[in-house]
């Protein structure tokens, strides 16, 4: 062997080794490859066909079922249910005590803020006049309590329940029973007026309730908890919670009504229908939005029910008819049609809506006790024919119909927090696909054709989907027709809001999912657990900041992806109405006012102004006027339409300076003049 | 996000089928369910991410937004930087306008003047104070000439001079005083003046329900019916004009305002309007003022209803340079409709 030989030796035998390497390391990256390729394949293999079973399956189920109806048709006992009770059970998840006591529990945590935020939140317009009607009924009760008969008599039930009777009584009357049992009798509230509010939170506490349980049952207990909080935390929401008023009462009642008509249409059974018809009344007893809840449960009732709608006319004209002329010969004689069902297959929670409602609705009521109809046509017509309030939207005040189509869904956008309307838009499409989809099979099945590819029918969620998006559109829709007036904002909408955030506890539902999927090999036990929590901290935080940031000015705030409180002002959006922004001015009038100095109130109500002046809300000395030229001070709330009282009081005052301006965010709420020269500063 | 068809999928999603129908959710990230997603691209699969990622801008804008807002101090900073150089024709004005109450707040009455404040235009204004914030601008100063920006915290100070200043010579609303004017109700039939008092008293101011109509103030003239004095409405824009109000007589009157010592320009320049609900509603008859000096009739400038707040310019080059009275007639075949007018020579 030569030199060169045995220098090149080693060479070789390391060339081999390295060659013999990167052989065994392709060979294994070649069986890693293969064998991940053959683990897909197989899996969509068995996803294929544990598809294919599935929908073999659901096809015989649903024939099964198909069968059944039209035993149930031919008179038969059907082996199930009735129609109205079979299809949705199996798509609810069961609901127990935990789910109660939890949807409960978010509601009470709610209530406990709002009372906890009341004392700094000064009274809205109308508070101040139900304040007033509920201590006319608050006489009233006391009158029934201590002497019953002289309290049932015709012109003492008039005389009380004359005040406001432009509205129905059922919160007026839990105002004055909260107020006599909670402000006089037990001294539970220092604040008469945190009484008169109480049953309000309350509500806001049973629509947080209610939206847990029908997001639960409906969809999963994640989306039903998502969409109570995320309900809760919009600035809108929050501010009108506080009031003794109706438009939280109504969202509540609302929701209720429907998930009550809900759950007697997937449970069945009398008692539960006659639930609905009770809530019913309470409903109509609340606010005429219940009007428009017949506008819910009619399409409804129509798509569960239709075949059975339009099997009875069938089944009694060929009733009627009798049998079918055959050809003699036949071998055996053609069977008798069946007598036709003893009822007609409406619904029996609509029956009770349309019958044990309006009792509901008079026995609550006592104004409506005496010239009954009457009184009721009064009640339409001061609705139907309401004067219209204008408001500001995009920088033009709106003083009679139509109002602009683009109202309510800007309005939407600015106020709802952005994340929630996202969540919103995912959990609506989401469900919005699945009906899309039902549709087209159904309509594949009617013309004998497949069914769309992998879709597979399934017991029927498509009645929850289609309900709540009922109570979404229907509250809406009315702001879309060209003669409803704009009135007061968000607040007249609020019903389609539980139906909104239930939606978009579906989203949350959907992207908790998708984080599950593609974290579930790296998260795992407690960092799942804190992966999961700072997921839902992510939707939740920043509506959780902008409601609490935006109290006691809710009706000024607007979402940060408009720009806040400025961002709303650049796009001339209403700022405020009603007037409940004074008690605000109470730590102003506390440094600067002399005293028994006289205030002109602006918007503030008389009542309103009263109770603040009462409860020391605001200074006790201090005179509330009618006009800035009884006033030392005169203030003027930011509304477009009220620019020209502060032009007034420029006037009065000869000078364009207020003394003080109280700001939201820089924005200013409202400004307060006083009379000679200005404060030095 | 999940898209896929399939049963499962139409079950909620983060849920598993269970006994008894009933669906509760799957807990156990371990198990080896169905994953549709799983052969899907990585942007389909990270596409949740959005929604957690527009939380978080959405907290983070809140917080920059709460944050940032510019302290009145700033204002009152920026009004005091200027007040030395302020002449009698600069303008002020703040923006955006919402902020415009701040602003006069924290300028006080030296700067925020009535006439600055209620100005029938800016043209007799030979240079502007901007005071800004937000990065916004007035547009009634877009078209001037910037010639300085300075800053006071939050609050940028910007100097605008007017392309097209017209000097006023006199200014009928500054002159509407006793000893400058006298006020009268005339017959057009028989040409017949009867004088009005000239009387002050409490001015008589807007309530609480709306509509509140224009202050009445407490000095004015009353003239059986009618009176003249000065006022500040708003035009249909919401902004506030200060002008002598003049409701009118009606069919066969007149209210007649004389102006004593007017020292005439090239022209009469001047605005009209009624009250804002009047011009809102748009109903009702033409209301004109005639200017006259002496015998020499200047012109006649009409207002149509639901014009809102007009300008009119009527020539008085032959008058130019002279001192001498101007009479304004207000006439209309409306009664007691809400007018008022100013106007200036220039």
């Amino acid at each position: 062997m030569s030199d060169e030989d045995k220098k090149s030796e080693p060479k070789i035998e390391a060339e081999e080794k390295a060659e013999a390497k990167a052989e065994a390391k392709v060979e294994e990256k070649v069986e890693a490859k293969v064998e991940e390729k053959v683990e897909e394949k197989v899996e969509a293999k068995v996803e294929a066909k544990v598809e294919e079973k599935v929908e073999e399956k659901v096809e015989a189920k649903v024939e099964a079922k198909v069968e059944g109806k039209a035993k149930v048709g031919k008179g038969e006992k059907p082996t199930k249910t009735s129609t109205s009770t079979s299809t949705s059970t199996s798509t609810s998840i069961s609901i127990g005590r935990d789910d109660h006591l939890f949807g409960a529990g978010l509601g009470m945590t709610y209530v406990a803020w709002l009372l906890a935020t009341a004392r700094s939140l000064g009274f809205a317009r109308d508070e101040g006049f139900y304040f007033r009607a509920s201590s006319e009924y608050a006489r009233w009760f006391n009158l029934l309590f201590e002497h019953p008969g002289m309290a049932m008599e015709k012109n003492v039930v008039d005389a009380s329940w004359q005040a406001n009777h432009e509205h129905p009584a059922l919160m007026k009357s839990l105002f004055a029973l909260s107020w006599h049992f909670f402000h006089e009798k037990w001294h539970v509230f220092s604040d008469a007026s945190t009484a008169f509010r109480f049953p309000g939170m309350v509500m806001m506490g049973v629509a947080i309730y209610v939206t847990y349980l029908f997001g639960a049952r409906v969809y999963s207990r994640r989306a039903g908890a998502m969409g109570a909080i995320l309900l809760g935390l919009m600035p809108n929401v929050f501010y009108n919670a506080h009031l003794a008023c109706f438009d939280v009462p109504i969202m509540a009642m609302w929701i209720l009504c429907i998930y009550t008509y809900w759950r007697a249409e997937t449970k069945g059974g009398v008692w539960r229908a006659l639930l609905c018809g009770v809530v019913y009344g309470l409903t109509l007893d609340t606010k005429h939005n219940a009007w428009m809840l017949p506008g819910v449960f009619l399409p409804h009732a129509v798509l569960v029910h239709w075949p059975d709608l339009v099997a009875f006319p069938i089944s009694v004209v060929k009733w009627i008819r009798g049998p079918k002329k055959v050809d003699v010969k036949a071998s055996a004689p053609p069977p008798a049609p069946a007598a036709p069902a003893a009822t007609l297959a409406v619904p029996g929670s609509i029956v009770a809506m349309a019958t044990v409602g309006p009792l509901v609705f008079v026995a609550l009521w006592p104004w409506l006790w005496n010239d009954t109809v009457a009184r009721v046509q009064e009640w339409f017509n001061f609705h139907l024919h309401h004067e219209y309030y204008n408001i500001e939207f995009l920088g033009k005040n709106y003083w009679g119909p139509p109002s602009p189509k683009a109202y309510a869904p800007v309005m939407i956008a600015a106020t709802v927090p952005t994340v929630t309307v996202l969540l919103f838009f995912i959990g609506a499409g989401d469900r919005l696909r699945s009906i899309f989809r039902r549709a087209q099979a159904y309509t594949a099945r009617a013309l004998s054709m497949p069914a769309p590819k992998g879709f597979a029918e399934k017991p029927d969620r498509v009645q929850g989907d289609v309900l709540l998006f009922l109570a979404l559109a229907v509250p809406l829709a009315v702001f879309f027709l060209p003669s409803t007036p704009i009135f007061g904002g968000t607040k007249h909408w609020f019903p389609a809001y539980p139906a909104l955030a239930i939606f978009a506890g579906r989203g949350f539902d959907i992207i908790a999912s998708a984080f599950v999927r593609v974290t579930r090999w790296t998260l795992t036990g407690k960092r799942r657990q804190i992966g999961d929590a700072l997921l839902a901290a992510s939707v939740v935080i920043a509506p959780l900041a902008v409601t609490a940031h935006s109290h006691p000015f809710g009706l000024s705030a607007y979402v940060p992806f408009v720009g806040g409180t400025a961002g709303g002002a650049d796009l001339g959006l209403n700022r405020q109405f009603w007037g409940f922004t004074t008690e605000s001015l109470a730590p102003y009038f506390e440094k600067n006012a002399p005293r028994n100095a006289t205030v002109f109130i602006h918007d503030t109500a008389w009542d309103s102004w009263a109770r603040l002046v009462d409860e020391g809300r605001v200074r006790k000395d201090l005179r509330g006027v009618g006009t800035p030229s009884e006033a030392l001070f005169s203030i003027v709330h930011h509304e477009l339409h009220m620019a020209e009282i502060d032009y007034n009081i420029w006037v009065e005052y000869s000078h364009p300076t207020p003394d003080y301006v109280l700001t939201h965010d820089g924005v200013p709420i409202i400004s307060v003049y006083r009379r000679g020269a200005p404060s030095p500063r | 996000m999940s898209t896929d068809d399939d049963v499962a999928k139409d079950l909620p999603e983060g849920m598993e089928k269970l006994d008894e129908g009933q669906w509760a959710e799957s807990t156990n990230p371990g198990t080896k369910a169905r994953d549709p997603l799983r052969l899907a691209p990585a942007w389909r699969r990270w596409a949740f991410v959005v929604v957690p990622a527009v939380g978080i801008v959405e907290l983070v804008l809140h917080l920059q937004q709460t944050h940032s807002v510019v302290p009145d101090r700033h204002f009152a900073d920026a009004a005091q930087s200027i007040e030395k150089e302020l002449k009698p024709d600069d303008l002020v004005l703040f923006a955006p306008k919402w902020v415009d109450p701040v602003g006069r707040e924290m300028a006080g009455p030296n700067i925020m003047t009535m006439a600055r404040s209620a100005r029938p235009d800016e043209t007799r204004f030979a240079r502007a104070f901007e005071l800004s914030i937000r990065g916004e601008h007035r547009p009634e100063v877009a078209g001037w000439q910037k010639t300085e920006e300075r800053q006071f915290g939050g609050v940028t100070v910007t100097v605008l001079t007017n392309p097209s200043h017209a000097v006023v010579k006199d200014d009928l609303v500054r002159h509407l005083t006793p000893d400058q004017a006298t006020a009268y109700r005339v017959d057009l039939g028989s040409g017949m003046e009867q004088p009005c008092a000239y009387n002050v008293g409490p001015t008589q101011s807007g309530g609480v329900y709306y509509p509140f109509g224009p202050a009445t103030p407490g000095a004015r003239w009353n003239c059986n019916g009618t009176f003249a004095g000065v006022s500040v409405i708003q035009d249909l824009e919401h902004d506030p004009r200060q002008c002598i109000l003049a409701p009118t007589v009606g069919p066969g009157g007149a209210l007649r305002i004389k102006f004593a010592n007017i020292t005439f320009g090239n022209s009469v320049h001047g605005h009209h309007s009624l009250h804002y609900d009047s011009e809102r509603h748009a109903t009702g008859e033409i209301v004109s003022l005639v200017f006259k000096s002496g015998d020499k009739n200047i012109g006649r400038a009409e207002h149509r209803v639901g014009t809102g707040w007009t300008g009119f310019e009527l020539s008085t080059q032959e008058l130019a340079g002279q001192r001498g009275e101007l009479t304004v007639d207000v006439i209309s075949r409306s009664q007691l409709r809400q007018y008022c007018f100013e106007a200036d020579t220039r």
